[in-house]
Parts: C-alpha cells; sequence; structure tokens
C-alpha cells in the first residue's frame, strides 16, 4: 500500500508542479497579450480551464490520503479510534468506492465515445477532447485507489485493537 | 409527497451524519446516493437519473466558456506564496513600525494584516489560527491584555473572508448567482464602515496595561517598502485590474499569484522548497474545496429530483412574511449555521437551496433598482455570516482562536474580547439593511448589471 500511496502523491504533485505555473502564466500572459495583440486569446482560455480540471481530478486522492478533506470532528473527536476507524471504513466502502466506481463507468465511456467519434476541442478545434473526459475516470481511479489505502489503514486498526 | 418528506429527512440524516467525522464531501456523497437508493424503492426516481452525477459533475467544472473556477487555486496559490515567504509577518511589524506614534499601533496592524491578507483567507480556520500565532504573542509580549488581544485577532481574522477577493464572497456570488467583480466592489462599502468600526476602537479603548513601547519591534529582514508597500501594491493592483476591465477575474488572480512570486524574487526570499510548498498548499486547498463542491452537487442533484427545492420554497411561503421577513429568517438559519460550520459547507450546501427562496423575493420598493437586490442579499449574507464566526458562545472563530492562543488564555477571555467587534458588526448589519445603497451603489456605478444572473450550471 506504501508504494501505491507514494505512486498517487507522485502523479497528483507533478500534475499540480506542471498546472499552477502554466495556469499563472497564461493568465498573466493573457491580460498583456490582450493589450499588445499577442496573439489568440481563446486558446489560451481553454488552456488554463484544462489545466484546471487536469489540477482538480489529480487532487483528490491526493487530500484524501493527506487527510486534507473538511471534517466536522467537534463530536468524532471523542470517539475511540476503533469507532473513528470504523466509521472511516464505512465512508469509503459505502460512498467513496461506488462513487468512484460510477465516476469510472460513466467518464470512461464518455471519453471512449469521444475518441470513437473524433470529439475536437471547443476552441482549438484539436481531436483531443477524449484526453479531458479521460482526466474524470483517472482521477476517479487515483481517489479508489486512497479509497483503498485508507481502507487497509483502518482495518489495521480495526484488527489491532478492541472497541 | 411521499417524495417531499425523504427530502426532508435527507436534510434531518445529514445533520446528524456530519457529526461523525467523515469528511464533509463524503457525507453529502453518501446521504445523497441513501437517498436516491431510497427514491427509486418508493418510484420517486429512476435507477438512471443516478447517471446524471456524472454529467453534473463534469459539465459544471469544465463550461469552455468560463473559466471562473480556475480562480480558486490561483488566489490560493498567491495566499500560500505571501503566508510562505513571511510576507504576512513583515506587513504585521511593518505597519506596527509605520503607525508606532498612534494609539492602539499594534491592534490596528493586525486588523490591517486580516483585511490584507484576504485571498490567504481559503478557510476561517486558517486565517484566525494563522494570526493568532502571528499575533498573540507579540500582543501580550506587549502587556495588552488577553481579553483585548482575542477580540482584534478574532475580528480581523474573520474579516478576511469578506475583504475582495477573497474566496469565501468567489462561492457567495456563484452560489446566488451574482457578478463576482461586482461583489467584490458591492462588498467596499460595508468594509469601509466595518474598518472604520474596527480601527477606531482599537485606536481608542484598546490600550496596553503598561507603556507602549515605541521602539520597532523588528529591524531585520527586508526594508519597509518591500515588505509594506509590495504585497499592498499587489492587492490593489488585483482589485483595480478587474474593477476598471483590465483584466478578468482569473486573469487578475493569475497577476496576484504572478506578483507573488515576483515579490518573493526581489526579497529574495524565493527558493524551489518555498515555491513547491506553496503548490502542494494549493493543491489540498483546492482540493478540499471542490471536492465538497461536487459532494454538494450530488446531494443538491438528489434534493431536488426529490422536490426538495419546492419543499424549502413552499415553507418559506407558509410562513406567511414579506420579502424582508423571508430575508431576515434566511439570515437567521445562515448565523445558526455559522456557530456549527466553516464557510465552505454553509456556502457550498445551503446558498443553492436558499437561492430558490431567493428568487421569488421582492424588494422593489426598498432596493431602488429591482435587480440590485441579490447583491444586497449576496452582501448581507456574507457579513452576516462572518459575524455568526464571531458571535459567542459557539462562534467559530473563537473556539479556534482558544486552540491556537497561548496557554492561560480563556474562553471566557475571548468572549469578552469579542463583543465589541460584535456590536460593531451588528451596526454594519444593520445600516445596510435600511440603507442597501451602501452595498449596491458601487458597483451599480461600474458595471452593468441589467442581466443579473450567470447560468453557470450545465444539466
Amino acid at each position: 500500500m506504501n508504494a501505491l500511496e507514494r505512486a498517487i502523491a507522485a502523479i497528483s504533485l507533478w500534475i499540480a508542479r506542471i498546472a499552477i505555473p502554466l495556469m499563472i502564466a497564461l493568465g498573466a500572459w493573457l491580460v498583456f497579450g490582450r493589450h499588445l495583440r499577442m496573439g489568440p486569446e481563446a486558446d489560451a482560455k481553454e488552456a488554463i480551464g484544462l489545466a484546471f480540471f487536469l489540477l482538480l481530478m489529480g487532487s483528490f486522492g491526493y487530500a484524501y490520503l493527506r487527510d486534507a478533506h473538511v471534517r466536522v470532528d467537534s463530536a468524532s473527536r471523542h470517539f475511540s479510534a476503533w469507532a473513528r476507524a470504523a466509521i472511516e471504513l464505512v465512508g469509503c466502502i459505502a460512498v467513496l468506492m461506488p462513487l468512484c466506481a460510477m465516476l469510472i463507468w460513466h467518464g470512461g465511456d464518455a471519453a471512449l465515445r469521444s475518441l470513437e467519434q473524433g470529439e475536437r476541442l471547443t476552441v482549438s478545434d484539436l481531436p483531443l477532447q477524449w484526453l479531458v473526459r479521460l482526466a474524470v475516470p483517472g482521477g476517479a481511479l487515483l481517489l479508489l485507489g486512497a479509497a483503498a489505502c485508507v481502507a487497509a489503514r483502518c482495518l489495521r486498526v480495526l484488527r489491532n485493537r478492541e472497541p | 409527497m411521499q417524495a417531499q418528506w425523504l427530502a426532508l429527512s435527507m436534510l434531518a440524516v445529514l445533520a446528524g451524519a456530519l457529526f461523525s467525522g467523515l469528511p464533509v464531501a463524503v457525507v453529502l456523497i453518501g446521504v445523497g446516493f441513501l437517498f436516491a437508493g431510497a427514491g427509486i424503492l418508493v418510484g420517486a426516481l429512476r435507477a438512471t437519473d443516478l447517471g446524471a452525477i456524472y454529467f453534473r459533475v463534469y459539465g459544471s467544472l469544465t463550461d469552455s466558456d468560463d473559466i471562473l473556477y480556475a480562480t480558486v487555486p490561483l488566489l490560493v496559490f498567491m495566499g500560500a506564496m505571501l503566508q510562505k515567504t513571511g510576507a504576512g509577518e513583515d506587513l504585521l511589524l511593518g505597519i506596527r513600525g509605520a503607525l508606532r506614534r498612534l494609539p492602539g499601533a499594534l491592534p490596528i496592524a493586525v486588523i490591517l494584516v486580516g483585511a490584507a491578507l484576504a485571498p490567504a483567507a481559503g478557510v476561517i480556520a486558517a486565517s484566525v489560527g494563522a494570526l493568532a500565532l502571528l499575533a498573540f504573542p507579540v500582543m501580550l509580549r506587549q502587556s495588552y491584555r488577553p481579553d483585548q488581544a482575542a477580540g482584534v485577532i478574532c475580528a480581523a481574522g474573520t474579516l478576511g473572508v469578506v475583504v475582495p477577493p477573497g474566496i469565501m464572497l468567489f462561492f457567495v456570488a456563484d452560489s446566488i448567482g451574482v457578478q463576482i467583480p461586482a461583489l467584490f466592489l458591492g462588498m467596499l462599502g460595508p468594509l469601509a464602515l466595518l474598518l472604520a468600526g474596527y480601527l477606531a476602537f482599537a485606536a481608542f479603548a484598546v490600550r496596553t496595561a503598561a507603556p507602549i513601547d515605541s521602539a520597532p519591534m523588528q529591524e531585520q529582514g527586508p526594508p519597509v517598502f518591500s515588505r509594506l508597500v509590495l504585497p499592498i501594491a499587489l492587492l490593489a493592483a488585483m482589485l483595480g485590474s478587474v474593477a476598471f476591465g483590465w483584466a478578468t477575474l482569473s486573469e487578475s488572480a493569475a497577476l496576484g499569484a504572478a506578483g507573488a512570486v515576483a515579490i518573493a524574487a526581489l526579497q529574495r526570499r524565493l527558493t524551489l522548497r518555498t515555491l513547491d510548498e506553496a503548490i502542494r498548499d494549493t493543491l489540498l486547498t483546492t482540493a478540499m474545496v471542490f471536492f465538497i463542491f461536487i459532494g454538494a452537487q450530488v446531494f443538491s442533484l438528489v434534493f431536488r429530483l426529490l422536490g426538495g427545492g419546492e419543499m424549502i420554497v413552499g415553507a418559506f411561503r407558509g410562513l406567511q412574511l414579506d420579502s424582508t421577513g423571508v430575508l431576515c429568517t434566511m439570515l437567521a438559519v445562515v448565523f445558526v449555521l455559522g456557530f456549527f460550520f466553516d464557510w465552505v459547507e454553509i456556502v457550498l450546501i445551503t446558498f443553492p437551496v436558499l437561492r430558490a427562496v431567493l428568487d421569488g423575493l421582492d424588494f422593489g420598493s426598498h432596493v431602488a433598482v429591482a435587480h440590485l437586490a441579490p447583491y444586497w442579499a449576496a452582501v448581507l449574507l456574507a457579513l452576516n455570516l462572518q459575524t455568526s464566526f464571531l458571535t459567542p458562545p459557539f462562534g467559530y472563530a473563537l473556539l479556534l482562536a482558544r486552540g491556537a492562543a497561548p496557554p492561560g488564555v480563556s474562553l471566557g477571555q475571548i468572549y469578552r474580547g469579542v463583543l465589541p467587534y460584535v456590536l460593531i458588526q451588528l451596526l454594519v448589519i444593520v445600516a445596510v439593511v435600511v440603507f442597501p445603497s451602501i452595498a449596491t451603489w458601487l458597483p451599480s456605478q461600474a458595471f452593468d448589471l441589467a442581466p443579473t444572473r450567470i447560468e453557470k450550471f450545465k444539466d
């Protein structure tokens, strides 16, 4: 599981290391480029939107592994470690895994149909819309991996401690 | 009718399940799934309706005509860079140094830093926590009473969420369906009143127990120009570029992010490690906000399919109040929610539900122009939420400040310290209720707001 955690973290962080500077550079360039009439504005806007979407889809699994998602823990912090692990395990198995399965199923189907039909990007007209659609099942796969890692951690707690 | 009972039960189950300690987004999705299943069992939903979840998530996040959401990671990155490079602390010490001959120099500095670091105020927990860690030790060392220090810190920490271009305002505008730059401008009038009240109180009522130490607290680090002028100029340039139409919101955020990197480079504090830490923080904060957004999409889809939207509107109509009465009831609901939750949960989950009610209200006789009413309501909701975070006994910011305060500072002292600021908040809210033009005049002058609604959500 450690290898899976490292792989998820590496993928998410490298997407962010590329996407965030790209969004900053293109966004700043848009302001000056518009006044200096330097080039196709719409292409840059589309690229920012795509970079953002990739960043987002790549982020959920990593954030779950790092326990960065917001929790209302005013009551649960008084629970035992065993109870917290049991609740987390239910969340992983009953909510996150079905959600990921749904996104992988529908997202994968949409990406496949997009590839077959040669669907084009709205502005730049490149036949690469399937890559954008692929981000949904890709991100869901990372989240599914993260959910599996967290579920394994919870199982270890449940096995080692009495309620 | 059976479906609407299910929708009502959804709200009750959500309220309970949030306290399970699971991530809020997981709770939202889980409750959505549970009641979608129940809806299918009683024949209120079809299994194929659940396929809409994918299209709703994909459609709302990849709107090719509109890259507004890309603004969020850019603003968070800018805030993270300013924080990681020590610009926040510089600003506090720099302002305090510049104002050291004035009464209340340090409390004023804390308030201004809270306001100036608005883009970093991603969540209340971060802004109050960071400010408490930064300012509590300095204020106590300068002989301010713990209650006075706590009051200033809590007020300044929550101020950040309503100062443009704070991320909360971005989502308030999106949820209520008003133009974001116009809401930013709409906040400036009430903010000027709030700041005036805060600063006057800090200058004349917050006193040290010992004589004020007028010597500069720290002379190391970058020069005053670099530590004070550059960050403030950066934030002013961001706001100005949007207000004067030179840049869209996301472009202005990109300029801000690039500016934060440039400031760090000018101050010789830019390292690969700092950059990487800022990127990592940005990734985590963006994921946190948008995972709740996705959870809220799933929850609200099922809620609406079960007829929950009509039920809420019907319930407000059943109260038989006029529009102002309904708005006050909504403000009261949001105020109570603010005791228990951060703005992310409230704005993303509750506001879209309340929007259906807001759309049916008529403030024609009170707000000069009808299409300005949603801006007025959005400003009031934002101010109300901020006040709620500050209000004893449950104010979210107060509990956070207690957690970050040095040992020996009690919750009672924090409650006492914050009361004058709550009073100022309430006075400003009453002023905005009575005189809507405080919130609507500036945006109506700067923008053509006639087409007020941004129809963002694609189903």
